[in-house]
């Protein structure tokens, strides 16, 4: 008998407590799923930004102690290339070639045939536009166009286009 | 009837929760969550300025490189030294490709879709600005100051490079 005295929850106090039990968890978990996105955006920037400034800074730095002797190349716009080289003689360490390389799915770019950068980031969009190489009284520059997009979903995927241009130290072949 | 009964009994009376416990309870989820989505504010601009300092460095490096072409370009041409560079003494602007130097204008630096460069020329505006300046130090030496400024979700930022060009080569 006693049993039947002691009250349970009413069917309305029931559905307040689910309503107020799935808006909490909606928004936490909403949350939560954001937060991660934000993560993976972060860390995808981070692996793009060390890429990139690895790959830039140590063609740049032997670019410019060096002869640039693949010829000047044309950087009006032109249909997006899969493959790009540059060939450059360095005092000390000798025939120097570059290639960009994006015919695996994964863009690449390579130094004498080794990877420079990590296949966590893809190069989507890369060119060489070498100017005033070869004795033509214009001191020699390379100008980098470079797009990173880093890998994972839509919704955590980034993408980043810079651009940096690099003179080359050589006087001897225009100063004859 | 026990003790222990006694007190059950009564806790069983004693309904459930009162609006105001609920209230307070939801109160302190919610103060909770505040640090949280802090957090993930903070990452998003942390993300986005990274990402924007790496541009506008290079861009500005571009800048410096740029100069530095024109000086040994004066050289090649037997031109004296600061033929090209002096004609920037009050600002001015250049792009991957200039063999002198622009006028300074407050303009953004476009990129065209297709073959990725920033330049003056066509393209999409990209909000990064470029402008720099080159002051006589004496007659043989060239102070380049390049200036990069944007705009990101916190404000106004700028990202500025100093080189000095010699005139070595005698």
């Amino acid at each position: 008998m006693k049993k039947n005295q002691q009250q349970g929850f009413t069917l309305i106090e029931l559905l307040v407590a689910a309503v107020v039990f799935t808006f909490v968890v909606t928004s936490v978990s909403s949350l939560f799923v954001t937060a991660m996105n934000l993560q993976r955006r972060a860390s995808g920037v981070q692996k793009i930004e060390e890429n990139a400034q690895f790959a830039l800074e140590s063609i740049a730095r032997e670019v410019r102690v060096s002869t640039v002797t693949s010829g000047d190349t044309n950087c009006a716009p032109v249909d997006p290339v899969s493959t790009a080289t540059m060939s450059i003689h360095h005092p000390v360490n000798g025939d120097v070639t570059y290639r960009y390389d994006r015919s695996t799915g994964t863009g690449i770019l390579y130094r004498n045939n080794q990877p420079i950068t990590s296949s966590d980031v893809d190069i989507t969009a890369f060119a060489f536009c070498v100017s005033g190489s070869g004795t033509d009284k214009k001191q020699t520059r390379v100008t980098m166009p470079m797009t990173l997009s880093s890998t994972g979903g839509p919704s955590s995927r980034v993408s980043v286009s810079l651009q940096t241009t690099v003179s080359s130290r050589d006087l001897t072949t225009d100063l004859k | 009837m026990s003790r222990h009964q006694d007190s059950y009994n009564r806790n069983k009376k004693g309904s459930g929760f009162t609006l105001i416990e609920a209230l307070v309870a939801l109160a302190i989820v919610t103060v909770g969550l505040i640090p949280a989505f802090v957090e993930a504010t903070n990452a998003l601009n942390l993300a986005s300025s990274i990402q924007n300092s790496l541009i506008a460095t290079h861009l500005a490096q571009e800048g410096v490189e740029v100069v530095r072409a024109m000086r040994d370009d004066d050289w090649f041409a037997g031109a004296p030294f600061g033929t090209t560079l002096d004609a920037c003494a009050n600002g001015c602007r250049v792009q991957w490709n200039s063999a002198a130097v622009l006028p300074a204008a407050d303009v953004a630096l476009n990129r065209d879709p297709t073959s990725g460069i920033f330049s003056y020329d066509t393209g999409t505006a990209t909000g990064f600005k470029r402008s720099l300046t080159i002051t006589a130090v004496s007659a043989h030496e060239r102070k380049v100051v390049v200036t990069v400024t944007w705009h990101d979700r916190t404000g106004a930022k700028q990202f500025q490079l100093e080189d000095h060009l010699y005139d070595w080569l005698k």
